[in-house]
């Protein structure tokens, strides 16, 4: 009996990012010598086979009854999962400047807004506390899914486990790569399914979220640069140049505000920026 | 009248600050807010952030900004600090860089400004594929977006006749037979694909375009090509479309999609919008903006004023607005408030004919305008297109003053006493005491006193020109809101009230000027427009020369007398109240602020700040005046309050009794809620009282400091005051409540004949000053406590018997400076130290008189010296001054100054970049050797020096030194024996240690030779011997230095 013939019904995949999915299949009878040994040895296995089938339909429709899904596909499973995750940091992410904790916020009609930019002092140039801002949100999100993944796959091995499979894992590689249109999501782990004898592998479970952050992104750090190193921007400029974008700056409390949205999907990038402020009077 | 005793007797009030609580500031590179690098107190850091006293962040090393970059990506980020970088940092914080030059990279029918790299990455990694030819172009981001390219697409025919339509490259990928230019509804493809009357939108275009049925982009929509074969069948480009160059870019054309969003025409749906299209769901959106009747093209920006602008104009609580036609909707990029910012605009020619207007908002230099006045630098003045000098011309009475064209703003409610201080600086450039002079002349029978000089100063339009000029200089004076609302407190006169004809035309300063904007290009080619000078008479010397003229002709002080008109210039303040708050909140298109709030009444404050409902307010008003106390922290060193009671109390000496005359004095109230003070010697309503208590401002902390006068100088000048003063106190809160009753405030000063010589209260410049090396001659001046005349020695003789008179111009009742009467002279520097002895006698009225033997002369004389030094300051030696070895990435150095010669204080400063931004050292202050701890990195450093004594005397010194980072093992450089001594040299000083066993023994278990560069060891001869040696860094191999075989 294979695996495969139980329970699993690994599905070809089609996406390219895919790099390798092996199966393993192992035979699961082995031959004795004697005749009677064998019937007797026949004879308890289907006697514990129909045993682990009762318990196994008790367990299964004692699942049910929690609502329980079965995973019928490991990889689609964690991809949605993790995928899910990172939409859901996005938009913290939008909304706080590209970090999940904003450390240092002005707050305007009830939103909070991060300093990209920050200078305390009157008529000095801010300063950029968020360079690399690319990289910086690759890793703020990474490290604000990093638990949400390894739930992924913790709710897929219990899933497993449950229905009498053994999971092992390896390491995970995980990385997410801010791209032009998306976030790439790279998510490498050794995922070893088995049960009596077979088993199968999946180490890749590579995916992506479709969103407009990278641009957005690239904005804001051009705006940011601006800012540290003239005072300010060219906001016919910026107008003219990305009509794609609504991008609003309001001048509040010695801060700039700025919300760079995407007139498509409408995600709003937020964040402020305190730099060259003249104070009243000397 | 007791008033015209104080005036005459010149009681001097002098406003006086709570002097800060003198705390340790210097740089902390993280607060507990959560700012990076400020400038602060050490409480103020948080814990375990880096603090640097007495430094400036701008000098400290960890608060260095550079520029942040990662050239592999092509991306560079400005003014970064060291610490915040992951990747490389270069102190160069703006990022001047050749790799970090923008340009224009082309990706196929995209453009994208950004770096030479960052193109590399998103032409090779992300959009063409390894093989493809990065194109980046060094041009600005305008022209970038001009170059973006039609790629070439055309029909690709796959085997059943369907059609896309695609580049070259990509027809290859599907395999299909690829016609360039062609469309797929070309009748000579003979594809699946037709003509259809639906539109749509193209991602990076601006025009609307056809669809086939196939889903297509055809041609640019035209509603009159809808069925014509010939315009589905090849490329028609954007220039050969219909209506190219409509001045509307086609916007709300029904039957044209050459969108223009330049000229203001963009793709949009036609459902959202609600407009009707001769065919498809997507039409030309009028981008434009309409703004106070005026239309607007995408893009275009525009300057708005709250009322008239310029020539010191502008009211309080105004502002210089800026929008922009962003898409179709009105963007508000206010400039700064308190018109930090002026808004200037162009006009500028477009192709087509029509102007396009550009507004920005540029940084109002307006303080410079006022420092110009400090430096009487009337040229710079001149040359600064944000400044203008203003006179005010009165008979000999003259006033020049550099002051802005656009007054900045001040903050009104709770001012911090530095900011009041401030604004009475720069308001009080305006402050003038303008001296009529009148000459006693017979008239007929009998003489009479007739003016002679400056007679318009008693006049109001002294008071409205003054007005004028105090206007000018920020928030000053008597002067209207940006709703209008006049209020007076903002300048006081003793020649009253400027008049409602003034009032009106202020108040007409709300309305803007139709088509009255700031030219841009004035701020681009401003140049010099003459000379002239600032100052004028309006102070106390020049009017010398007047008194003097007058008394040649006259010949006696009792022929001529003087009438001062004063005009004091103080900060505008609010009217009271809040009735007109709200009005801040009226116009979205302004949103209010605390500034414009503030201006709107005296009781306005921003309520809910940060919330969806922040607004301008009232503020509670309890319907209750303010209450009254004494400033417990406020009195001077040898005074006391006594009897405090609910209505006064007592300022008395130490023990109890009354107070010396001409004894400075300093007290003062506290309210329990924000209000303005006034203080009279008369029971006066709030209104008439003459004397702000603390300054005009709305504050809860109200000082002042005063000298009584004495009173046997009043009777000696027929006044009747006995030596009891009242001062009668009453405040009022923002919103008008003023306190009943008055609070008063007793003293007395001791009585008794005028015995008491003149004190010379001070020295300028103060006694034992060090004059730069060389100086030959020193102009100085001596204020005294009361009117008298001074002389000055080489001895120590009396009075009468001193050599050099003294000019002592001032006159009984105006003394030229707040501390008193001013007499000067110009002294000869003969030696390295020279002393003067110097002596005055009061009451020179009385000279020629038969009471003169009532004068009161010093009866010793005041040493006053002045030094120059032997030698000029000198650099005696700066270290470190040569190269040296450090263990560590980052070394910690002590700079160190020495310093000769030149005066008692040295103060030295460094800089890595020369003698400019030097920032003052450490340890510095005093003769002998100067330290400055650093932490440098490895490589060569030059530091620049300037050490300054006090004389200014200057002198400048560098050194240069390279700092080795040494992590190398000692080296052996010979080992031999002698007999059973075994001898190494090592490289340089080094401790080493052996073992006969192996190379892996720990070093406290090996045997120690002698440290230096020679060691020896006893050898069995036979035996290997493993040695390692380490170096004074701690630097030692893994295994030995060096294993040898005993022989």
């Amino acid at each position: 009996m294979l695996l495969r013939d139980v329970q699993l019904r690994f599905m070809p995949s089609s996406d390219k990012m895919e790099k390798k999915v092996s199966l393993k299949k192992l035979s699961c009878f082995s031959r004795g010598n004697s005749r009677k040994k064998a019937q007797l040895t026949i004879f308890i296995i289907v006697a514990m086979l129909i045993v682990v089938a009762i318990l196994g339909l008790i367990f299964i429709r004692g699942g049910e009854k929690i609502g329980k899904v079965h995973i019928e596909d490991p990889k689609q499973f964690i991809r949605k999962c993790v995928a899910d995750a990172v939409e859901d940091a996005l938009p913290v992410i939008l909304k706080n400047g590209g970090v999940i904790d904003p450390e240092n916020i002005v707050t305007y009609q009830d939103e909070e807004y991060n300093y990209l930019c920050y200078q305390a002092e009157y008529y000095k140039h801010c300063i950029n506390t968020h360079p690399m801002l690319e990289s910086r949100i690759e890793k703020e999100i990474k490290e604000y899914t990093r638990q949400a993944v390894q739930y992924c796959f913790d709710s897929m091995r219990e899933d497993y486990e449950s229905r009498g499979f053994d999971v092992s894992g390896g390491s995970t590689d995980y990385s997410i790569d801010l791209l032009p249109g998306m976030i790439e999501i790279r998510l490498r782990k050794n995922v070893e399914i088995s049960r009596e004898g077979s088993s199968e592998l999946v180490d890749v479970f590579d995916t992506y979220v479709n969103t407009p952050l990278y641009w957005l992104t690239m904005i804001a750090r051009d705006i940011i640069n601006d800012e540290a190193s003239n005072c300010d921007v060219n906001y016919n400029e910026y107008v003219l140049m990305y009509p794609k974008y609504k991008i609003s700056k309001t001048n509040y409390d010695f801060s700039e505000i700025y919300i760079i949205e995407d007139r498509n999907t409408r995600d709003e990038f937020k964040f402020a920026v305190r730099g060259c402020a003249f104070a009243p009077g000397l | 009248m007791k008033k015209n005793l104080i005036l005459f007797l010149g009681i001097l009030f002098v406003l006086v600050f709570s002097f800060s609580l003198i705390v340790a500031s210097g740089c902390c590179s993280l607060t507990n807010g959560g700012a990076q690098c400020v400038n602060t107190l050490h409480f103020e850091c948080a814990d375990g952030a880096d603090f640097s006293e007495g430094a400036d962040c701008e000098f400290t090393s960890y608060c260095q900004e550079g520029c942040c970059y990662d050239e592999d990506i092509g991306v560079f980020d400005s003014r970064v600090l060291k610490t915040a970088c992951d990747v490389d940092w270069v102190k160069n914080p703006t990022c001047d860089l050749p790799a970090a030059q923008r340009g224009c990279c082309v990706l196929g029918e995209e453009t994208i400004y950004e770096t030479e790299g960052q193109c590399w990455v998103d032409t090779v990694e992300r959009a063409l594929g390894p093989n493809s030819e990065v194109d980046w172009r060094a041009v600005d981001r305008q022209t970038c977006f001009g170059i973006a390219e039609y790629q070439s697409r055309g029909a690709c025919v796959t085997d059943n006749q369907g059609c896309t339509f695609v580049t070259e490259s990509e027809c290859w990928e599907q395999g299909g037979q690829f016609s360039t230019n062609y469309l797929c509804t070309s009748p000579s493809l003979n594809t699946s694909c037709e003509m259809t009357g639906e539109t749509s939108c193209v991602e990076g275009r601006d025009g609307v375009y056809f669809v086939d049925s196939c889903g297509n982009i055809a041609n640019i929509y035209d509603s009159s090509k809808l069925n014509d074969p010939d315009y589905w069948s090849q490329v028609i480009r954007v220039e050969s479309s219909c209506g190219f160059g409509d001045v509307d870019g086609n916007a709300n054309s029904t039957s044209c999609g050459n969108c223009d969003r330049f000229a203001g025409g963009m793709c949009r749906s036609a459902i959202e919008n609600n407009f009707d299209v001769n065919s498809g769901n997507f039409y030309c959106k009028d981008l434009s903006c309409y703004y106070n009747g005026t239309t607007y093209d995408n893009g275009e920006s525009w300057c708005d004023y709250d009322g008239v602008i310029g020539n010191g104009l502008d009211p309080a609580g105004s502002r210089h607005w800026r929008y922009t036609c962003n898409y179709g909707e009105i963007q508000i990029d206010a400039c700064d408030d308190y018109r930090n910012d002026i808004c200037v605009q162009n006009f500028l020619k477009e192709n087509a004919g029509e102007d396009a207007v550009d507004a920005r908002c540029v940084k109002n230099d307006w303080r410079e305008c006022i420092d110009y006045n400090e430096e009487s630098d009337a040229d710079g003045c001149n040359k600064n297109p944000f400044c203008e000098i203003r006179e005010v011309t009165i008979d000999e009475f003259r006033v020049s003053i550099c002051r802005p064209k656009y007054p900045g703003g001040f903050d009104f409610i709770n001012v911090s006493e530095k900011r009041q201080e401030d604004n009475e600086e720069v308001c009080g450039l305006a402050t003038r005491t303008c001296t009529s002079f009148y000459v006693k002349v017979f008239s007929g029978t009998s003489f009479v006193w007739k003016c002679q000089v400056n007679c318009e100063c008693e006049t109001i339009s002294f008071v409205e020109s003054m007005n004028d000029l105090c206007i000018g200089l920020g928030d000053c004076g008597g002067y209207v809101n940006y709703q209008g609302n006049y209020t007076d407190e903002g300048y006081d006169s003793n020649r009253g009230k400027i008049g409602e004809a003034l009032i009106s035309s202020y108040k007409n300063n709300i309305i803007p000027v139709p088509g009255l904007f700031i030219v841009m290009s004035e701020y681009l080619n401003a140049t010099a427009k003459g000379e002239g000078s600032l100052g004028g008479s309006g102070g106390g010397y020049p009017e010398r020369n007047i008194i003097q003229k007058l008394l040649g002709g006259i010949g006696l002080w009792g022929d001529i007398k003087s009438v001062k008109s004063t005009f004091t210039c103080k900060p505008w303040q609010p009217p009271v109240g809040g009735s007109d708050c709200t009005n801040c909140n009226n116009d979205p298109l302004r949103p209010c602020s605390n500034y414009r709030c503030e201006s709107l009444g005296a009781g306005c404050e921003i309520v809910n700040k940060g919330t969806e409902e922040e607004m301008c307010d009232s503020g509670e008003d309890d319907g209750m005046p303010p209450s009254l106390g004494p400033s417990l922290e406020t009195i001077s060193d040898n005074e006391m309050y006594s009897n405090v009671g609910e209505n006064g109390f007592d300022l008395t000496s130490k023990n109890g009794g009354c107070i010396p005359a001409y004894t400075p004095i300093e007290f003062g109230i506290v309210t329990n809620e924000l209000a303005q003070c006034k203080f009279d010697i008369e029971m006066v309503e709030y209104e008439e009282m003459d004397y702000d208590l603390g300054g005009n401002n709305y504050i809860y902390d109200h000082k002042t400091i005063f000298t009584l006068p004495d009173p046997s100088h009043g009777q000696s000048q027929g006044l009747d005051w006995e030596g009891d003063l009242t001062f009668y106190i009453k405040c009022r809160d923002r919103f008008g409540h003023e306190t009943p009753e008055f609070y008063t405030v007793d003293m007395c000063v001791i009585e008794g004949p005028d015995n008491a010589a003149p004190l010379i209260r001070r020295f300028d410049p103060i006694d034992n000053t060090l004059f730069r090396f060389g100086t030959t001659q020193a102009n100085i001046s001596i204020i005294t406590n009361e009117l008298a005349t001074c002389r000055w020695s080489f001895g120590d003789v009396a009075y009468g018997n001193m050599e050099n008179e003294m000019v002592c111009a001032d006159v009984l009742n105006s003394p030229s400076s707040t501390q008193g009467y001013v007499c000067t002279d110009t002294l000869e520097l003969v030696d390295t130290t020279n002393t003067y002895y110097i002596r005055c006698m009061d009451q020179p009225w009385l000279e020629g008189t038969a009471d003169v033997g009532d004068r009161n002369p010093n009866q010793e004389s005041t040493l006053y010296r002045l030094r120059v030094p032997e030698e000029m300051i000198g650099i005696e030696k700066i270290s470190p001054d040569s190269d040296f070895e450090s263990p560590t990435a980052q070394t910690e150095i002590e700079l160190k100054v020495r310093t000769i010669n030149g005066g008692e204080e040295h103060t030295c400063s460094y800089s890595f970049s020369g003698y400019t931004n030097m920032v003052e050292m450490f340890e510095t202050g005093t003769v002998g050797t100067h330290v400055q701890p650093l932490k440098r990195p490895a490589g060569t450093d030059k530091i620049y020096i300037e050490c300054v004594d006090e004389s200014g005397d200057s002198v400048q010194g560098s050194t240069e030194f390279r700092i080795i980072h040494d992590t190398s093992t000692p080296q052996i450089a010979r080992v031999w024996q002698i007999g059973n001594t075994l001898h190494l040299i090592t490289v340089e000083n080094s401790e080493c240690v052996y073992s006969t066993e192996n190379c892996n023994f720990k070093w406290e278990d090996g045997t120690s030779t002698q440290g230096g560069e020679e060691h020896t060891i006893s050898v069995i001869p036979g035996k290997k011997y493993h040695i390692k040696c380490k170096d004074a860094f701690e630097n030692a191999p893994l295994g030995c230095s060096i294993s040898v075989h005993a022989i």
